[in-house]
Parts: structure tokens; sequence; C-alpha cells
């Protein structure tokens, strides 16, 4: 638990049990993490999708980044190792850079639809990158 | 007769019609509900935790990640 925080994430279980069930279920095993109890089974449908037969949401990991965007969807969920995989998948897909080193380069496009490549400032500007969560949102 | 004809069918076209449009905006919106990939953004929600407590993806929305672990049930190894 400790290294998911350690990268800023929270991590939240999802099911479609009550939030007694939760409670229970979260006391006996220690879990150091929130169980969210998705009785409308809404979300489940919408993210994980419902396992008809047991009428359950089917075992599948969202990691989501702080701008809200999904980056890593895990439908192959080892139960046993899945702490450490979730760690591993964290650190594959959040951003990890360090001050002093050469800074990634990327194309991206403008709202004029014109492509921006970072390698072609390089001795000639330098370059603030600002990212922010989302237009309209809080800025 | 002819006249009348042409009007009654011109009558069943439109009810036709009008029955099969909210047809077609329900297929519509199945479609909308398709399967969340990578790269898309995450659609927010609200849930209540184990204390009872709602919970949704906008409050880390620039603070934290979020790990969103769904598993079938509860007491069934995790």
């Amino acid at each position: 638990m400790s290294e998911i925080e350690k990268t800023e994430t929270v991590l939240f279980g999802v099911s479609v049990d009550t939030i007694d069930s939760h409670k229970k279920f979260k006391d006996e095993e220690k879990f150091g993490f929130s169980l969210l109890a998705d009785t409308e089974f809404d979300v489940s449908k919408q993210y994980s999708g419902i396992m008809e037969r047991f009428n359950a949401s089917n075992r599948v990991t969202f990691i989501i980044d702080k701008a809200g965007y999904i980056r890593a969807i895990d439908k192959k969920v080892n139960v046993r190792t899945h702490g450490e995989d979730v760690v591993k998948m964290l650190s594959n897909v959040l951003p990890k850079i360090e001050v002093g080193e050469m800074a990634p380069d990327f194309i991206a496009t403008d709202s004029e639809e014109k492509q921006h490549q970072l390698s072609k400032f390089k001795d000639k500007k330098n370059v603030a990158l600002v990212f922010y969560p989302r237009d309209f949102g809080r800025g | 007769m002819y006249h009348f004809m042409s009007t009654r069918y011109s009558c069943i076209i439109v009810l036709i019609t009008t029955l099969l449009i909210p047809l077609a905006l329900a297929e519509n919106e199945v479609e909308k509900n398709k399967e969340l990939e990578v790269g898309m953004v995450a659609p927010d929600f609200t849930l209540k935790d184990e204390t009872g407590t709602e919970r949704n993806l906008t409050e880390f929305l620039g603070k934290k990640n979020v790990v969103l672990a769904f598993y079938p049930k509860d007491f069934t190894g995790g």
C-alpha cells in the first residue's frame, strides 16, 4: 500500500456489494484502502462490465492519472500479485522526470491543428510547458 | 377512394417513421456507452465507501492518481 501512496495515488476497490458488506470485508482483511459500493451497477457497467453469470463486476483495474485520463487498464488481474503489479504499472505509466534530465521529446497538436515538436526549440528557445487538468475546468 | 388510400398510406409512413426515430436514437445511446480505452477521460461517478462517505473522481483531479480495482464479490479472495 505505502508503495502505491508514494506515487501520489489513491486506491479504491469497487464491487456491487453493499456498504455493510464492504465494512465487514475491509475490517476482516484490514485493507489500507477504501471499498466503493456500486450497488446500482452503473459504474461497473461503464468501467469493468458485468459478469452476467454471477451478476457482479468483472475483475478489471483502471489507472487514472491526475488529469483524469485513463493511463492503463489491467484485465488480467492476478489476485496474489496484484499489489506489486499495480505498483509496477504505475511506475511504467506515470511520468517521472527529474530536474537536470533531458526533457523527453514529443510532438503535439495545438488548437489550430499545428504540430509542435519540442526538439525543434533545442539551442533556440527555452520552453515552458504548463500542464493543467482540463479546459473550462478549475484552471 | 384512391385519395383516401394515399392519405392512409402517408399516415402509416409517418407513424412508422415516428416509431423508428426513438429506436435509432436508442441505438446511438448504446453505442455511446462503448468500452473505455487507454487515453480516454475517465468518466466521473459518485459512490459511497464503506463508511457511507460519497467519493468521486473530481475530488482527486490535479491532486492524485486514482486506481480503481473492480472485483466480483467481497469475501472471495479480493
